[in-house]
């Protein structure tokens, strides 16, 4: 198990980068709010990383090189251009389909799930069981996305989905641990620390969160739920619901709850999202202690004791 | 007329002794059920932790006339590790260490073989984490028998420290050493 100090101070290094550059971005005024954003969570991630010693390796031969290498930068980008550029509405949308439909197969590429590693046909899934899953996984994720961006405008709240993600890629990356990838899963405490920095800025200086965050959050959360079950040993009900946990601060945005004053709904949006979170990595650890009981009272030699 | 008869006659000759010379050469598939891939390592310092792998096959070529043309190939999957405990097991599996959903088997193929005191000399690349490498192993046995009575057998035993950190597999150091510890012995019998 990695040191927990070290995953502590991972967390609040990236915490403390992530909320000093997003106020620092506030000077930049509306119109560079989604670059700041973007920066934020980039460069808090990254301090957390460095701590961890953690870098993505070219060539990128395996899912977490692909995971910081690629999928998060590219979302990073992605997310900081609205505001700073100009784009039409369809684009926008268009991207990030694009976006949502490339995460699962850059993380799985290579690996025996979608490649024929030990002769012809060997996939685990064929061509056209593995198109229908990685839409599936693309659409699910767009979905999500959009959910989350119409939330966070919806909301009027600033940190409401941020720290939604936040507490939802925590809960994931110690469920992940637990899971038997330790590695994957503390790479999600940088991106967990580096969101709820940027939104804790984004409270205290007035700004929102209508930006980056919410797409770089589920895009971040989403790929540490799919290494995590692919490469890992997350059982696929714990990986659907941390995925489900951060979507729950929408509900508060419907009738009847809807009429409430908006810190009100915010609180019970966060208040939903941490009871899921909690549920699940309290389901991972009586699962994971079990796991380890179950091998010490399956010991053959206690008949001779 | 008499010389090219004469010369399909020597092409003939020469094809014939040419068939000869390769089955010379004795082609071995490994016997899974007397082949053992044993690592140990260790664990933060304490002490040393073993494992295997329980699936292994592959096949060799001994050539008795000319043993540098011998040829050895050895494939193990990794989804066969064994250490005695699932959950350690399910651990190894994972990117931490093997990624065995990424780089499902280790491969050796040798490149040369040579005559060495008591066996054989194998240099070869091993593949293992998806990173090719060259390395030697000194390779003991090599007893020629019916075992069963009619299944011609021979095998062999060798030993070899790799530094996994070589092969791209550099997490979790030094909670689980850097240096591996295998032992293969394999035997390989002819129909």
């Amino acid at each position: 198990m990695p040191d927990p100090i070290l995953m502590l101070e991972a967390l609040a290094a990236a915490l403390v980068a992530s909320a000093l550059v997003a106020a620092a971005g506030r000077l930049g005024g509306r119109r560079w709010a989604a670059a700041s954003q973007a920066a934020a969570i980039a460069l808090g991630v990254a301090a957390g990383l460095a701590v961890l010693k953690v870098h993505p390796r070219w060539p990128m031969r395996e899912d977490q090189d692909r995971f910081l290498g690629l999928v998060l930068p590219a979302v990073v980008l992605l997310e900081s251009l609205p505001g700073s550029v100009r784009f039409p509405g369809w684009a926008r949308i268009g991207a990030r389909l694009l976006a949502s439909a490339a995460v699962a197969p850059a993380l799985l590429f290579g690996s025996s799930y979608v490649a024929d590693l030990a002769g012809p046909g060997s996939a685990t899934w064929p061509p056209a069981q593995r198109c229908a899953i990685l839409a599936g996984l693309g659409a699910t994720l767009f979905a999500g996305w959009s959910l989350l961006n119409w939330t966070a405008r919806r909301s009027g709240s600033a940190f409401r989905v941020p720290f939604a993600l936040a507490g939802a890629t925590a809960g994931a990356s110690g469920c992940v641990m637990l899971s038997g990838y330790a590695t994957g899963g503390m790479n999600g405490l940088p991106i967990a620390g580096a969101l709820a920095g940027a939104a804790i800025a984004a409270a205290l200086l007035r700004g929102d969160d209508r930006d980056a965050l919410p797409g770089v959050g589920i895009v971040a959360l989403s790929g540490l739920l799919l290494s995590g079950y692919a490469f890992g040993e997350l059982r696929p009900d714990a990986a659907v619901a941390l995925f489900l946990a951060p979507l729950l601060c929408a509900v508060p945005e419907a009738p009847p709850l809807a009429g409430l004053k908006p810190w009100a709904r915010s609180a019970i949006a966060l208040a939903l999202v941490a009871t899921a979170t909690a549920a699940v990595v309290g389901l991972t650890l009586h699962r994971f202690q079990a796991a380890a009981a179950s091998k010490a009272t399956d010991d053959p030699y206690d008949a001779y004791r | 007329m008499k010389l090219a008869s004469a010369a399909s006659g020597l092409m003939a000759a020469l094809s014939l002794s040419t068939s000869l010379a390769a089955r010379a050469a004795d082609d071995y598939a490994i016997d899974p059920a007397h082949t053992s891939v044993v690592f140990k390592s260790n664990h933060g310092g304490f002490a040393s932790s073993y494992g295997m792998f329980d699936e292994v096959s592959g096949k060799f070529t001994i050539d008795p006339k000319s043993i540098e043309s011998s040829k050895f190939e050895l494939t193990i999957k990794v989804d066969s590790i064994d250490t005695g405990d699932a959950k350690r097991d399910g651990h190894l599996k994972s990117p931490d260490f093997f990624n065995a959903k990424q780089f499902p088997t280790i491969t050796f193929k040798s490149t040369s073989v040579a005559k060495h005191e008591g066996g054989l000399k194998v240099v070869g690349d091993l593949t293992l984490h998806g990173v090719t490498k060259p390395v030697t192993l000194m390779l003991t046995g090599g007893k020629v028998g019916e075992f069963p009575p009619g299944v011609a057998r021979t095998g062999y035993d060798t030993s070899i420290a790799i530094k996994r950190s070589d092969f791209g597999m550099d997490k979790m150091i030094p909670a689980v050493g850097d240096e591996v510890g295998v032992l293969i012995s394999f035997e390989g019998t002819k129909p």
